[in-house]
């Protein structure tokens, strides 16, 4: 063997080698993260799992509870909407409520003072391609009506962008620094407030999201979500998306 | 050959790092609790421990959160023995992650009995609600009508109706099957998106105590394919492009290099 064709040989290995390292520790690095609180198990708060074994009940739901009965409508007069739901909880003297509905209120601002969000919320339904039909608006955030409603059974879903098309960072860019206990705050239309805390974060790539991420029925629990990873420009989207777990922890501080 | 078989091997077993995302655990089912009985207060147990003291006419709990199993479901009147003989009974199995209903009613002859239903809590189509109706109470057979029009037909005593309807507030009434006159309503039913709308009819007609409740279950949306919640403007959005471009460039250099080794086998036969 020649020493030309050692050094060919050499060189090419080496360079191999190099693209391999790049490539494997690129993609270990930025695109796969193992999840620190997997999708559909999160970690238990004792005093929640506490609460429940003994009331057998689900947290936010009760709170959430109180229900409004709705009177029939006299002909010659159409309340407006608004006072349907804060309307009579007495039945009325002369006729017994006909339709008694649990209250569902949207939310309507998100507060994360850790990382200084403080934002309004948008419901959103699907696009047709079965994405969430959210507006490239980086300072809205968007609540998907398909989720659970905050304070109900189940995972609420809310997105924010991680920057914006214009250039700069967005209402999300700072979710992953939320830790194991950050407090979320989320207002609702008639003016309550639900304080959540965060159980951890996982990543999903994003044109894989997981099926059950809506489906916990156990818990009163939201689920922000927001883009990371890297950028294709060809699909102009992020490769990841990044999912912060919380989970109601009652009534917060309004205002 | 072999060396560079191998180098392949490698970035290959680098680059399928799994991303494992764990299934949803152990789950419970759900059991909500109707009590659509006039003039009668009860505790409610299951598997002979009290889950509901001083249940009303007219009440529908939050759900239970249950292990999977069979349940003894026992209604006795509210401060009754626990041991003594219960008003009704029934048994329910619920399996992991099922949402069902119990409905203490009256029947069509005006006798209490327990009905338990299944909650179809299947994903509805974006903008759509589930409208569930079980006819629980003392009442003929009924149409349910939806702004005058008949949404489910002959609806008797202790059956359900149900379909995926707009999300959107119904001027609801019910009227005797076949028949014009309406005998109740009309009230205002909002349907909402993402969830199912159960609304029982409970009482007795003859005795003034019909009325409608409601069970709500939210969240019952398909869940969203993609969320584009990136602009692509970060800074370091565009990094891993340079890298990967970088790593290309030194594999085809590296390829090109090792193609040009003789190969020693072929030599050998020389």
């Amino acid at each position: 063997m020649t020493a030309s064709i050692r050094r060919r040989k050499a060189f090419g290995t080496t360079a191999l080698l190099l693209a391999a390292m790049l490539i494997g520790g690129w993609l270990n690095a930025s695109s796969y993260v193992t999840p620190l609180g997997p999708v559909g198990v999160p970690p238990s708060v004792p005093e929640a799992d506490a609460l429940r074994a003994e009331t057998g009940r689900v947290v936010g739901r009760e709170i959430l509870s109180e229900e409004v009965a709705v009177l029939p409508l006299p002909e010659t007069w159409i309340p407006p909407r608004d006072s349907l739901s804060s309307a009579v909880k007495e039945p009325s003297p002369i006729r017994e409520p006909l339709l008694v509905m649990p209250r569902l209120v949207e939310p309507v601002r998100i507060r994360i003072p850790s990382i200084g969000v403080d934002a309004p919320i948008q419901a959103v339904d699907l696009a047709p391609d079965g994405s969430l039909a959210i507006t490239d608006d980086g300072d809205m955030v968007f609540w998907y009506r398909g989720s659970a409603y905050p304070g109900w059974p189940g995972r609420a879903l809310l997105a924010g962008h991680l920057d914006r098309v214009e250039g700069g960072w967005a209402v999300f860019a700072g979710l992953h620094r939320l830790q194991p206990g950050s407090v979320v705050l989320v207002e609702l239309a008639d003016g309550r407030v639900l304080h959540y805390t965060v159980m951890g974060q996982a990543r999903a790539v994003s044109t894989n999201l997981p099926a059950e991420l809506l489906t916990s029925q156990n818990e009163s629990e939201l689920v922000l979500i927001t883009c990371a990873g890297w950028w294709d420009p060809l699909r102009r989207t992020y490769s990841d998306n990044l999912l912060v777990f919380t989970r109601l922890e009652g009534l917060g501080p309004v205002g | 050959m072999r060396r560079l078989f191998t180098v392949i091997m490698t970035i290959a077993a680098l680059a399928a790092v799994p991303l494992t995302v764990a299934a949803a655990g152990h789950e419970k089912a759900r059991l909500t609790v109707v009590h659509g009985v006039p003039d009668l207060v009860v505790d409610v147990y299951a598997n002979d421990a009290k889950v509901l003291s001083d249940f009303t006419f007219g009440t529908v709990t939050d759900p239970l959160a249950l292990d999977p199993g069979t349940y003894k479901l026992a209604i006795r009147p509210a401060g009754a023995d626990p041991a003594s003989a219960p008003v009704l009974s029934a048994e329910a199995t619920l399996a992991a992650g099922q949402n069902a209903s119990v409905v203490a009613h009256l029947d069509a002859n005006g006798q209490p009995r327990l009905s338990i239903f299944v909650n179809d809590t299947s994903t509805v189509a974006s903008g759509k609600g589930r409208l569930i109706v079980r006819h629980t109470a003392q009442a003929p057979a009924v149409d349910v009508r939806a702004g005058g029009a008949v949404v489910f037909a002959n609806l008797a005593n202790p059956n359900e109706a149900k379909a995926d309807v707009d999300a959107a507030t119904y001027s609801v009434d019910l009227a005797p099957a076949g028949q014009a006159q309406a005998v109740f309503g009309p009230v205002d039913l909002p349907v909402a998106a993402g969830a199912a709308t159960i609304v029982y009819a409970i009482g007795s007609i003859e005795g003034g105590s019909f009325r409608l409740v409601t069970q709500v279950i939210t969240g019952l949306g398909a869940p969203p394919s993609h969320v584009g919640t990136g602009g692509g403007s970060a800074a370091n959005a565009t990094l891993p492009w340079t890298v990967a471009l970088l790593a290309a460039l030194l594999a085809l250099a590296g390829s090109a290099t090792l193609a040009r080794v003789p190969v020693r086998s072929k030599r050998n036969l020389r």
